[in-house]
């Protein structure tokens, strides 16, 4: 199993790296891949229409492929989720649970938005997507720069701890007087508040695919093949968020497999405080605040 | 959990370097670009149209849009296919009257110029619209304010929307419509230098209500038609 994550992050990062080294190319593979798949999408749509066998499976299959590309793109909170990965002792299986609820919560919120908006107070088109993209986009970058900065904040107290006791605070079991957080808690992203405040922070802001294909799936009269489209779409952004999860927290381990436990103390807070401000400082460029 | 227990996680000493690369890779999430200019991607083309004396008089273009996008246009406008897939004639007439009425600040796709000067074109006018396999074709003319008279002089047609909001491609070869013309036309399509490439990541970050700040940014992405007339 081990050899098997070994072998695919391998991969994912020699196809990143390489992709990457030219930021472009990739950008641009990722578009034509997103309206290659867009067009296979409105070509099931059309197929539905006109009750063709088969359709609905080739929509889901659409939709699912246009997900995962489209996850490359704007939105779907990857620096978060990788932020998150490399800077907190958060493990896979939950980092991997929290990208599929934030993906799937995406997904739900924008059939509510979309079908919601269109039946009880029929805007528009244009004002649904107007919406997302003014008020939902910036909502989502600043909850978003809080959870980095409530990182830096656990990071700060965490180097406090470390340098005001005279031994290590490692672990909470050590006996004697009670202690302030420990790294170990302050670095978890265990309590049910930290994990629903981070699947909110992603998806409040829905994916404008998903606006879009509603928006169609509404007007064709085909609503409910439109909302299960909308569901295989967030599954396929969970997965490519899920790999960025992975690779995140595999990196992380690159860190303390060579650092000794009495290193750990300062290290591990420190990580901690600059990926919570990578995360707060993405934030704060997405939302404009810095040239 | 406990923090040394991190340590016989997936990554151990042997296999450090290569972790170390993960991280590397791991950091991108921050800087990826986000691709999000531009938005709607048309493809389509130019005829030139001459009046009997040989002038250059109007252009006549074609707009093709992405099956996706046709829906989306045809849906956030509420109107739907035919149970067979197609465009009702009644959807169709509405649909053109509702795209004829271009907003103030939008130029269009077609840029003209003669011998490096600009010319005037008027608003657009004789629109009609078709589904043809899924996706929307529009067609419609843009008279030229003042008829041209070639002789040998060099016109090019530059093909894109300014903001780079629409990426425009010529996908279909111009004609030589109107009167008999001793004049040739030819595609110089776009292609990308290491500039365009900086341009575009610059432009990639943008979010689909931003506008660039370079003033006509699409002209440095656009195809081109060039006309050059024996006399």
């Amino acid at each position: 199993m081990r050899l098997l994550i070994i072998a695919c992050l391998a991969v994912l990062v020699a196809v990143s790296l390489y992709l990457a080294a030219d930021f472009s190319r990739l950008a641009e593979w990722a578009a034509n891949a997103q309206r290659g798949f867009q067009n296979q999408m409105a070509t099931a749509i059309r197929g539905l229409r006109t009750g063709e066998p088969g359709a609905y499976a080739a929509l889901l299959s659409a939709t699912l492929a246009y997900g995962f590309v489209h996850a490359l793109g704007p939105g779907h909170g990857k620096y978060l989720v990788g932020g998150v990965g490399l800077g907190t002792s958060v493990t896979t299986r939950r980092l991997i649970g929290l990208a599929i609820s934030s993906s799937l919560a995406q997904a739900i919120w924008a059939i509510l938005l979309v079908y919601g908006g269109f039946y009880v107070i029929e805007v528009s088109a244009h004002q649904v997507q107007a919406a997302a993209e003014e008020a939902l986009a910036p909502a989502s970058y600043v909850a978003i720069a809080c959870i980095g900065l409530t990182l830096v904040w656990r990071g700060v107290r965490s180097l406090q701890n470390a340098s005001k006791s005279g031994h290590e605070t490692v672990s909470s079991n050590c006996g004697c007087h009670s202690h302030a957080p420990t790294i170990d808690e302050a670095a978890q992203v265990k309590s049910l508040r930290d994990a629903t405040a981070l699947v909110l922070s992603i998806a409040i802001r829905p994916c404008t695919g998903a606006i879009f294909l509603l928006v169609i799936a509404w007007q064709m009269d085909l609503r409910l093949p439109g909302a299960t489209a909308v569901l295989a779409m967030g599954l396929g952004t969970a997965m490519l968020t899920s790999l960025v999860a992975m690779s995140s927290i595999a990196a992380r381990g690159a860190v303390f497999a060579s650092t000794n436990v009495y290193r750990l103390n300062f290290a591990f807070p420190a990580i901690q405080i600059c990926t919570g401000t990578l995360i707060a400082l993405t934030s704060f460029s997405l939302l404009g605040l810095l040239t | 959990m406990r923090i040394h227990d991190l340590s016989s996680s997936t990554c151990e000493r042997a296999t450090a370097p290569l972790c170390a690369l993960a991280f590397a890779a791991a950091l991108l999430v921050f800087i990826l670009p986000a691709q999000a200019h531009p938005h709607v991607f048309v493809d389509g083309g130019v005829d030139f149209v001459f009046d009997e004396s040989g002038k250059l008089d109007a252009l006549k273009v074609t707009w093709l849009y992405d099956e996706f996008e046709s829906l989306y246009i045809l849906s956030s406008n509420k109107l739907s296919l035919t149970a067979d897939g197609k465009l009702g004639e009644e959807d169709r007439q509405q649909l053109i009257r509702l795209r004829s009425n271009w907003p103030d600040d939008f130029e269009g796709s077609a840029h003209l110029s003669v011998d490096g000067a600009a010319v005037q074109l008027s608003r657009p006018a004789d629109f009609d619209a078709n589904l043809i396999n899924g996706q929307l074709q529009m067609t419609f003319t843009r008279h030229l304010d003042q008829p041209v008279q070639l002789n040998r002089s060099k016109a090019e047609l530059a093909f894109y929307e300014a903001t780079y909001f629409y990426a425009f491609a010529v996908t279909k070869n111009p004609r030589l419509l109107g009167a008999e013309s001793s004049c040739t036309a030819n595609v110089i399509p776009f292609e990308a230098d290491a500039q365009d490439d900086v341009l575009k990541s610059a432009l990639a970050k943008l979010s689909r209500e931003e506008t660039p700040d370079i003033a006509d940014v699409g002209a440095f992405f656009a195809d081109r038609i060039t006309l050059q007339c024996a006399s």
